[in-house]
């Protein structure tokens, strides 16, 4: 089936067509990281209208980079949630339209299913069942996919996704952001030495998470190291508790800090979706997502796994951040098993 | 909700009512946070004001979950997706402004969920004070040690929230807040249920 799949539930405006689920012949992917940093945050209206000034041309690149007309397109897929809704929703409006217009079936995908099917544009040896951990900036989630039409959720944050606390650590930090790869570079062959962490809800059966009393000790440390308190002196402001350095600059005790955060971060990361892995006896573990693209996250991750005779899946970095040829691949599971949406369905900003 | 007459406001701030008290556990915080959630109506509004890490979405699961009928482990951030809506026994909206420009913050229809009969959780809430007329404020501090924080609960004498307070306060000396005056090792005085004007 040859599916053209649309992604807009964030900061990312995708569109790819993908042949079976499997043969990606276009991945398009626009990002307006650079807009949100520039405004020190995100704008909702505006990443609303930047999906919307981005989609048609996106769309029409993916078609005419897979070489084929509209007319050929079997289906569509289009992300209906978790995200933002007023992202969500340009996608899915343009899924709708190009659904009618051509007269073919469409279905709306799960976000995070789609991230746990990416693995099988690279991987087609992943068979069912096995278990996923998803790991982005709004999501850390435990799946136990036992077909295709069988997605259990078993673990997941309790309160801020693994990026999140990547993202507000770095922030404290005074090292800017996108937060994860900016902490990697700064912790690079850091060793923490005394400096350490707790790991939350480690008791044994526990596949849930929890990184905001990590994110407060991590504040506290930094409190304690510098003599600073948090500055919250004007009306809605959040200063860094550092004064923001170059990367190259950022004192040692900076480092320290976040190599001891990262190592809390993966190591709860592997301890859970080893676990988790073993307890559904699984020999796959895909991890994915874009904190997935953590170098220290892969290795520390692929040396335990070994230990206990479990391969670690880890989809490339492309297939990791958000796109559609994820949404593609998820899609067509579904609408082969007949399932479908009609054009009354709407976006979910959490499902 | 934004467009209320600014003399309203300016009386209602000179009738100021507040409670003070503290917890000493994340538990306990989620506890407060569920005597809140539980007189909770239609239409309001709680503003979250606190430092990162102060425990703003600590508070706000208790608050949800009692208010929604939610279990409290499916209350999470709403930094990634700006609201979370809970549509449980009662539709309650939890909203982070921490990621928003301040140009955003009327885009992510936080209107919609009082017109559609629901409660408001907004945290980071410093950054839009005038968008409600009659909020609940909670200003969360730390207190000495790692797990203490202190709860400045503020409302106006004259509001919707006054009665619902008072009672609570009458209720709680037995029995909540009760469990919460007993404690020992906060470096400052605990000062539970201090009400003042």
């Amino acid at each position: 089936m040859l599916v053209l799949a649309i992604e807009t539930s964030c900061d990312e405006t995708a569109a790819s067509v993908v042949l079976d689920g499997t043969r990606i012949l276009s991945d398009v992917v626009v990002s307006q990281m650079e807009i949100h940093r520039e405004f020190g945050g995100v704008v909702p209206e505006l990443a609303s209208r930047k999906h919307i000034e981005a989609i048609s041309l996106v769309v029409e690149e993916a078609l005419v980079r897979a070489n084929v007309t509209p007319q050929r397109i079997e289906a569509i897929g289009v992300t209906r949630g978790p995200g933002l809704i007023g992202c969500l929703l340009v996608g899915i409006a343009t899924a709708k339209g190009m659904a009618l217009a051509l007269d073919i079936p469409m279905c709306g995908v799960h976000h995070l299913h789609a991230h746990l099917f990416a693995v099988l544009l690279d991987r087609p040896d992943v068979v069912f069942p096995f278990v996923g951990l998803v790991v982005s900036g709004g999501h850390t989630s435990l799946f136990h996919v036992k077909s295709p039409l069988d997605i259990q959720l078993v673990g997941k944050t309790r309160d801020d996704a693994a990026g999140e606390a990547f993202d507000k650590v770095a922030k404290l930090l005074g090292l800017g952001y996108p937060g994860g790869p900016i902490i990697e570079e700064v912790a690079q062959g850091v060793d923490p030495g005394s400096v350490r962490f707790p790991r939350a809800l480690m008791e044994k059966n526990n596949l849930d998470f929890s990184f905001s009393g990590l994110k407060t000790a991590v504040l506290k440390r930094v409190e304690g190291l510098f003599e600073v308190k948090q500055r919250n002196d004007r009306s809605g402001s959040f200063h860094p508790l550092v004064p923001p350095v170059r990367l190259q600059e950022a004192r040692n005790e900076i480092r320290e800090v976040a190599a001891a955060f990262q190592e809390a971060v993966v190591e709860t990361l592997v301890v859970k979706g080893l676990r988790c892995a073993e307890k559904y006896a699984s020999e796959k573990l895909v991890v994915c997502g874009g904190v997935a693209a953590n170098r220290t996250l892969r290795r520390r991750m692929t040396e335990e796994a070994a230990r206990l005779g479990i391969e670690p899946v880890f989809p490339p970095i492309r297939l990791c951040t958000d796109n559609a040829a994820m949404v593609a691949a998820r899609a067509d599971a579904l609408l082969a098993a007949g399932k479908t949406d009609d054009l009354g369905f709407g976006a979910l900003s959490r499902w | 909700m934004a467009g209320q007459p600014e003399w309203n406001t300016g009386m209602m701030s000179l009738m100021r009512r507040y409670i003070e008290t503290q917890t000493r556990s994340e538990q306990e915080t989620v506890s407060l946070g569920r005597a809140l959630g539980q007189m909770l109506q239609a239409g309001d509004v709680i503003y979250l004001i606190g430092d990162l890490g102060s425990g703003k979405t600590r508070l706000a699961k208790g608050i949800v979950s009692a208010a929604a009928g939610v279990d409290p482990d499916d209350v999470v951030s709403p930094t990634f997706t700006l609201v979370n809506s809970y549509q449980g026994e009662r539709l309650v909206s939890h909203a982070d402004l921490y990621r928003l420009d301040a140009g955003g913050i009327d885009d992510i229809g936080l209107d919609d969920t009082i017109e559609a009969g629901g409660a408001l959780i907004i945290e980071w809430a410093e950054r839009m004070p005038e968008f409600a007329s009659d909020p609940l404020v909670v200003t969360i501090t730390s207190c000495g040690d790692e797990n203490c924080r202190k709860f400045l609960i503020e409302w106006t004498a004259d509001g919707t929230w006054n009665e619902r307070l008072t009672t609570w306060l009458a209720l709680s000396e037995t029995d909540f807040a009760a469990s919460l005056t007993d404690r020992s090792g906060c470096s400052e005085k605990p000062t539970s249920h201090c009400v003042g004007e």
